[in-house]
């Protein structure tokens, strides 16, 4: 039975203050687009190349999820239920990709193949970018999956293969779906893909509107495009996601013959290579590459070294504010389910679906008015870098803090502690797991994350990421390679450890 | 800079440890900008240069050793630069904007002050805002680079680049931004149809993409594509770099007019709301200055514009150019320019 | 007679759903007082009221005379010392059996604190295992160590949600009876939520019977069992068999299709409605003037057994019987009353 009391106000306020900051981004592109009336915003939209572009960002959009739900949905199938040998190996490779930024991956291919440009290329970079995130929910899924609904199909006459797409599939499909939404969202927000294959979608017109256009009102206009866009897709999900998760039984101890043909494993181990190469070969490999490269200027260590270090700090504060800024929404969403809360936490999705650009011009614009003094100072870009990652952090917080039944904190209240008391030694420690990934992937989003940080940097000061984008606007690839090597590496460890987690956590858990 | 940095980060770090002690929640306020270090005594500007900082940090050193005028400079493309400070309104941080492209210069003009005439006297009229907002500094021509090895007599306008006998033979970058200035200078010289007729013959005529100005130049070196469209610079560039003999390629200038000719320059302006004009209008004189001049000159072998300097590189006289008459600040509406490109197929393929 | 517990007139909803109605009882110190009744009509809600988890819409709720509950106070859960043991046991999965039982206590990394650990542990047969994880422990281990930990401080009353029904049949019965004698070696006051009557009837020395959100009796088993004071509270409890009567006019006797019934306590003549317990039938070999039905069905559970069987005037009745004299199914046997029964007016 759910608790009818309701949030104290130690919650409540913070996480309306957060909510709305989370909100300020629209506020801005609503006055933004507005600037000269409703009826030339209204005229700005309804023109022939905004279908256009809405078809060309559409067709992108739905090529890249199908690309990535079929092989993320393989690659999930190769790490829990193939029966190939070296599980956790084959799941941290095929996470890697969430480790190479999307530009720098699109460099790397841009360099290897010059001619690579357009639909074709944005599709591949972002189709090898993406399919991890379709892998690793349908991946807890499969793992957990009772063996013997496959056992009773195939007792049936099902073939194996017949088995796994009218059984074990379907029972993932809530998995599936969330994962594509996740892909569908990171390809109409993304810039650095579209913009080295110099595709034409959403995010790169506006980013011509407002960097070769000086048309502000035309960017802002087409982002709220985007945003509508991107809200319908988040509604379509969960309309066909449906209410309740149907099919997978509760976690029992599952033991699996692993006992599948010598040809299949030797197929599905040769057709993870296949996909291994394009999504971190290449962009490794040709990273590396680069340093054999003649260089322009001389690369210096100390700098790579002092940009890794403003890429760690602003990562760790990114990672630090943004749990903070999410604690309040999280734990009310989850103890206090009440209409505010629903609404609060649904704040702070909104914005998800902004390319981190229009949140930086908007921090900008907001910032530069309202708190002068901060502007181009740090702490307005881990404020940017804030707004950009909390829905991840809401959603992680949300499941971690679920982790620790409200039962547990009642009984723990039946001992003798208070509230505070019982935070501290039961729902956090419980919750601590998901609340640690969920820093680390903000951190390491921080880390990679480009056009706020072009923006909103500290006159002077470089991160890795901005080191990569300004050498290779100049293709110098010799100066791109020490920090674009930097970010793999930095970004590697903890996908990788992540990677490795999730399929031994999965192991056990079976 | 870099003990800034390290200033700042370690104070982050603590505001990270406070705030993780206390439990508390929002951001605390980092300490105004430049404050904890020490200015020299001549004060301090802030540039935002769309110019990159190889090319330009060795001169910024050279002024504040000489002027004791310290410059913060903030680095980016001369296009994301201009929609910065027209984002950023009249509180932008920067006094003075240093652009590549008179584009760019154009977009922010409402934004600066007016340049006194002593400054503006300097400079040829054609190369500065009609009504004093901004002056070049440096200029470049467009050319047509050509390899005598391959080609006797090269074009002499972009119309003749239109002859079937150069299909496949023409290089350009596509995502280039002087690429694109001509295209825009095109477009204002001979209309939105006439660039189109221009550039859909052009297309049709199979010329070569490639990543930027360089890489045409070597492949026009190397014979690879008997003809390119780049800036005059490129060549004089890898002649500093390898020696005269060693290359082979050749710049042909384009005279009468012809769009293909056009000269654009790097400009600067001083923002109206700038919190140390006289220290910006101090850095705007140093660049036309006999030492700002030389640095053009003598690094990136562009045009001087002041009257008077003298040319390094034995180019021909910006005067007997014969390049097109345009208002500069007309080359603004790039991304019109960007749409057309598109449209014809020329931007991606 | 001391009460450790006093619920005065508690009523509760959630939204517009009204889940407690006036509800008022006591439990005796040092006694165990099973809170009786069928899932979803408010035993669960009842229990965290008392524990602090939820706060009534109306009325009083005092532990040993300290009133933790009223439309004024508030005592919130940390504050009322009532030690609490749940379904699934709730064990904190982060900390150890040790960690565990020690959360209560007030310094717990003193050697005081430590020895009351031992305690307890030994208390429940567990001694020793104050390193182990709670996912180590099987389910019944677990539930002892739940108990366990609600004892450590001492508390002055303890609540038990359903603690077995998680547990294997074979299992519970045992670790029932091990929990019932260290609860009752402790002295503890115990509240007891089941809907499981067997346990209730056989393990608590009152019964408190909450149907639809209130409480009409509370009383010994053997009490309630026979003298149930609601038609209601007598078929919930135990197994019966309803049949109507007619109330002769001496009040203490009524005729029905069984025969003439005898009644325990005496109502007003006419229409009523008792209830026969199953052990109350003897079967017979058919005779003329007795009643009679016909074996539908037959039940046999080692001691005795329970038979249907549909009488000649229709209406089916449950008979249980030594497993001795069961008879097969489709003969015919003659059925009788004996020892009084309990009547409802109708």
């Amino acid at each position: 039975m759910m608790t009818t009391k309701r949030a104290p106000r130690a919650q409540v306020v913070p996480a309306v203050i957060v909510a709305g900051a989370s909100l300020s981004p629209i506020a801005y592109l609503v006055v933004q687009s507005t600037s000269r009336g409703v009826r030339p915003f209204v005229d700005e939209i309804i023109q022939q190349r905004t279908a256009e572009l809405l078809t060309r960002s559409l067709l992108l959009c739905a090529s890249v999820t199908v690309a990535a739900v079929i092989i993320g949905v393989f690659a999930a199938w190769v790490t829990t239920l193939a029966g190939l040998r070296g599980k956790v190996a084959w799941t941290v490779l095929f996470s890697m990709p969430l480790a190479i930024p999307s530009y720098i991956s699109a460099f790397t291919w841009v360099s290897w193949m010059p001619s690579l440009s357009g639909f074709a290329g944005a599709f591949i970079v972002l189709t090898f970018a993406c399919f991890p995130y379709v892998m690793l929910p349908v991946m807890a899924v499969f793992s957990r999956i009772d063996p013997s609904h496959e056992e009773v199909a195939m007792s049936l006459g099902r073939s194996p293969l017949i088995t796994f797409f009218v059984v074990t599939l379907p029972q993932a499909r809530r998995a599936t779906l969330s994962g594509a939404l996740l892909v569908a969202l990171y390809v109409l927000g993304d810039f650095g893909a579209v913009a080295v294959m110099r595709h034409e979608v959403f995010t790169w017109v506006i980013y011509g509107a407002y960097r070769s256009g000086f048309n502000p009102t035309r960017a802002a206009s087409l982002s709220l495009v985007l945003l509508v866009l991107a809200l319908a897709l988040t509604a379509a999900e969960s309309q066909a996601r449906g209410k309740q998760d149907k099919g997978v039984s509760p976690v029992r101890t599952l033991l699996r013959s692993g006992q599948s043909l010598a040809k299949v494993r030797a197929l599905a181990a040769a057709v993870s290579t296949v996909i291994i190469i394009p999504s971190v070969g290449v962009p490794v490999i040709s990273v590396v590459s680069w340093l054999q490269r003649e260089s322009t200027r001389r690369v210096d260590t100390s700098d790579v070294v002092s940009s890794a270090m403003t890429s760690f700090g602003i990562g760790v504060a990114a990672a630090l504010f943004c749990l903070l800024a999410a604690l309040p929404v999280a734990l009310m969403s989850v103890r206090h389910p009440s209409r505010l809360s629903r609404m609060l936490s649904a704040a702070t999705y909104v914005t998800h679906s902004l390319p981190a650009l229009v949140i930086g011009i908007s921090v900008v614009y907001l910032g530069i008015r309202a708190v002068t003094p901060l502007y181009q100072e740090l702490p307005m870009l881990v404020f940017a870098h804030v707004i950009l990652f909390i829905p991840a952090m809401v959603t992680t917080l949300e499941t971690a803090i679920e982790k620790s039944p409200v039962r547990l904190e009642e009984i723990s209240a039946s001992l003798g502690s208070s509230s505070v008391a019982t935070f501290i030694r039961v729902t956090l420690p419980l919750a601590l797991p998901g609340l640690l990934a969920g820093s680390a992937l903000t951190m390491l989003a921080a880390v990679k994350e480009l056009p706020a940080s072009l923006l909103l940097l500290p006159t002077g000061w470089d991160t890795l990421s901005t080191d990569v984008w300004r050498f290779a606007a100049v293709s110098d690839y010799a100066a791109v390679a020490p920090p674009a090597i930097t970010i793999i590496v930095l970004a590697a460890v903890p996908t990788a450890i992540l990677g490795a987690l999730s399929s031994i956590k999965f192991k056990s858990d079976s | 800079m870099h003990r800034t940095r390290t200033w700042k980060l370690g104070l982050l770090t603590s505001l990270i440890a406070a705030v993780a002690a206390c439990g508390g929640s929002t951001a605390a306020p980092d300490s105004t900008a430049t404050a904890g270090t020490t200015a020299p005594s001549g004060g301090e500007i802030t540039l935002y240069s769309g110019r990159s900082e190889e090319l330009i940090a060795d001169l910024l050193t050279d002024f504040t050793a000489t002027t004791g005028i310290k410059v913060n400079a903030r680095y980016g493309d001369s296009g994301e630069t201009a929609a910065l400070l027209l984002t950023e309104g009249s509180n932008s941080p920067a006094d003075v904007f240093l652009s590549q492209d008179a584009g760019a210069l154009g977009a922010v003009r409402e934004s600066f002050s007016t340049l006194p005439d002593t400054t503006l006297d300097k400079v040829d009229a054609n190369y500065r805002d009609a009504e004093g907002k901004w002056t070049g500094v440096s200029g470049r021509v467009r050319v047509i680079v050509y390899n005598p090895n391959v080609v006797n007599s090269p074009p002499s306008s972009i119309d003749e680049l239109l002859d079937p006998k150069w299909s496949g033979q023409v290089g350009f970058p596509p995502t280039n931004a002087s690429w694109q200035s001509f295209v825009t200078g095109l477009r204002v010289l001979r209309g939105e149809d006439g660039a189109k007729k221009w550039l859909t013959a052009f297309a049709a005529n199979k010329p070569v993409a490639y990543e930027k100005n360089s890489a045409v130049r070597d492949a026009v070196n190397s014979g690879e594509v008997a003809l390119g469209l780049v800036n005059h610079y490129y060549l004089y560039e890898k002649i500093a770099a390898e020696g005269a003999d060693a290359v082979k390629a050749k710049n042909q200038y384009l005279g009468g007019g012809d769009p293909g000719g056009l000269v654009n320059v790097a400009g600067v302006g001083i923002l109206k709301n700038a919190n140390n004009s006289s220290a910006a209008q101090v850095f705007v004189d140093y660049l036309l200055s006999t030492e700002g001049q030389a640095y053009f000159s003598d690094k990136t072998f562009e045009y001087l514009l002041v009257k008077g300097e003298t040319q390094a590189a034995d180019l021909p006289a910006l005067s007997d150019l014969g390049a097109p008459a345009i208002d500069l600040s007309d080359l603004k509406s790039i991304e019109i320019t960007q749409e057309l490109l598109q449209q014809v197929g020329l931007l991606t393929k | 007679m001391t009460y450790a517990l006093q619920v005065r007139n508690v009523s509760h909803s959630f939204g517009d759903r009204e889940v407690l109605r006036d509800v008022s009882f006591q439990a005796k110190t040092g006694s165990i007082t099973a809170l009786l009744g069928p899932s979803g009509e408010g035993k669960t809600t009842l229990l965290r009221i008392i524990a602090g988890f939820e706060r009534p819409r109306q009325g009083v709720v005092s532990v040993n005379d300290r009133v933790v509950s009223s439309p004024d106070t508030f005592v919130p859960p940390q504050h009322r010392g009532i030690g609490i043991v749940t379904q699934e046991g709730a064990l904190f999965p982060h900390l150890t059996v040790g960690q565990n039982i020690a959360f209560g206590l007030a310094d717990r990394r003193s050697a005081n604190s430590r020895r009351r650990v031992a305690e307890v542990l030994d208390m429940v047969d567990l001694a020793g295992t104050e390193s182990h994880h709670p996912s180590e422990l099987s389910g019944g281990m677990q539930q002892r160590v739940a108990l366990a930990r609600a004892l450590a401080p001492e508390p002055e009353l303890v609540l038990l949600d359903e603690p077995f029904s998680a547990l294997d049949a074979s299992l519970r019965e045992s670790v029932r009876d091990h929990v019932v004698s260290v609860l009752r070696q402790a002295g503890e006051t115990v509240l007891w939520v089941t809907h499981d009557q067997d346990e209730a009837l056989s393990t608590a020395d009152d019964v408190a019977v909450l149907l639809k959100g209130t409480i009409d009796q509370v009383g010994p088993p053997l009490d309630i069992y026979k003298h149930p004071t609601s038609l209601a509270i007598a078929t919930f409890v135990g197994d019966a068999v309803v049949c109507d009567v007619v109330v002769a006019a001496n009040e203490t006797e009524a005729d029905s299709a069984l025969g003439i019934l005898k009644l325990v306590n005496p109502i007003r003549a006419g229409h009523a409605r008792a209830i026969i317990r199953p052990e109350q039938f003897d079967v017979s070999e058919v005779s003329q003037d007795g009643c009679h039905g016909v074996v539908t069905q037959s039940r046999y559970f080692g001691h005795d057994g329970l038979i249907s069987v549909r009488m000649a005037t229709g209406e089916d009745i449950t008979v249980r019987l030594h497993a001795r004299r069961l008879p097969d199914v489709g003969a015919s046997v003659g059925i009788s009353v004996h020892g009084p029964c309990t009547a409802f007016t109708a």
